[in-house]
């Protein structure tokens, strides 16, 4: 962006001493950190926890950024791994916020965003099923679309793992959605989904 | 779980719509900010006080370490202690020693002198004397040395033009 500095340069300035020019990275990036947070799984209610110890961790071992690759895919590692961590610790996996009992039927809901909402709920819940390590190249290839050879950098592993367990993921994830929730599956795709 | 095949990328993007659309807003800057710098005073304070102890405790030790010296080697030299008398008849001695040694190394040093001086003069007077014949000898040497290369560029060129060519199977041609 124009007239914005760039990340490399508040790095520097903030090693050089600097510390309040942090906030602009925080700033710049919480809405990244704490989307991609939720996506990965944590509950709402802890998102600002995750997000800000996130971006502590940042500060603590910002002298181990390398600029050759962007400071995005370094936050992303560093979310996953919070993400993962936390669930490990607090084992939060079913309690997510409540469902709509139409969604979780399976019948359809009246109002349309409150669907969208429900649905993206229920999703949580259903990806909160897949194991952290395959739900990660999940969440990074089809909710946040990086490509491949960025999402092997963020979870520091070969391609060809990545791409492993992205088809797995997405086979578990077929297999959760026909087994527990039905009401995702992508319409026109019943047949494919059973 | 059972092991199922991949359903594609197709299927994942379309199921998981909802979640690309969804963005969380939150604004955690104050509370990661209160948090670094507080931590960061909490270090500048704990690192500040022991130095600047560990300074004072060390100086204020030297200059006392330093008094004590000089004051005991005043008692010593004040009170006509037996050790002070010969560490100085000591160091006196040793004075006397250096002062011999000088005036040795400079009298051998003028001698050597005195006997090359001559002889630099004159081998420098027959370098005069002889300087012509050198240049002569310098100039005809260079003379001969571009001659050998000439005639080693010659003999070489010659012998590239009738030397047999060697074919790609290894003969010769």
């Amino acid at each position: 962006m124009p007239g914005e500095p760039a990340d490399v340069d508040l790095i520097r300035e903030v090693l050089a001493g600097r510390v309040e020019r942090f906030e602009i990275l925080v700033r710049r990036y919480q809405r990244l950190v704490a989307t991609a947070a939720l996506r990965m799984g944590t509950p709402r209610m802890e998102i600002e926890d995750v997000t800000s110890e996130v971006f502590y961790k940042v500060y603590r071992s910002l002298a181990k950024y390398r600029p050759e690759h962007a400071l995005s895919t370094w936050l992303y590692r560093i979310t996953v791994n919070a993400a993962l961590d936390r669930r490990r610790s607090t084992r939060h996996e079913s309690k997510m916020e409540e469902l709509s009992p139409s969604l979780a039927d399976g019948r359809p809901a009246l109002d349309e965003e409150a669907d969208r909402k429900q649905r993206a709920l229920l999703l949580q819940e259903a990806l909160g099923r897949v194991p952290g390590h395959y739900r990660a190249p999940l969440v990074l290839a089809h909710i946040e679309g990086l490509p491949l050879d960025e999402i092997a950098r963020t979870l520091d592993l070969p391609e060809g793992t990545v791409k492993s367990r992205l088809f797995r993921a997405r086979a578990m994830l077929k297999e959760i959605i026909r087994r527990h929730y039905p009401a995702l599956a992508p319409t026109g795709a019943e047949g494919d989904a059973s | 779980m059972t092991s199922r095949r991949d359903p594609g990328p197709r299927f994942a993007e379309e199921v998981l719509d909802p979640l690309r659309r969804e963005t969380v807003e939150c604004d955690v800057a104050p509370r990661v900010m209160a948090r670094i710098l507080a931590e960061r005073d909490a270090a500048l304070a704990a690192s500040a006080g022991p130095q600047r102890y560990a300074w004072v405790a060390s100086l204020a030790l030297a200059g006392a370490s330093l008094v004590f010296l000089i004051s005991t080697v005043m008692v010593m030299v004040t009170g006509g202690d037996e050790g002070v008398q010969q560490a100085t008849g000591f160091l006196a001695s040793g004075w006397q020693v250096v002062l011999v040694l000088g005036r040795l190394v400079a009298d051998l040093a003028g001698r050597i002198l005195a006997e090359a001086l001559p002889m630099a003069r004159k081998v420098l007077a027959l370098l005069e004397v002889s300087a012509p014949l050198l240049k002569g000898a310098g100039t005809l040497a260079a003379a001969g040395g571009l001659c050998s290369i000439l005639f080693s560029t010659y003999v070489f060129a010659s012998a590239r033009r009738t030397a047999p060519r060697a074919d790609l199977n290894g003969g010769t041609r």
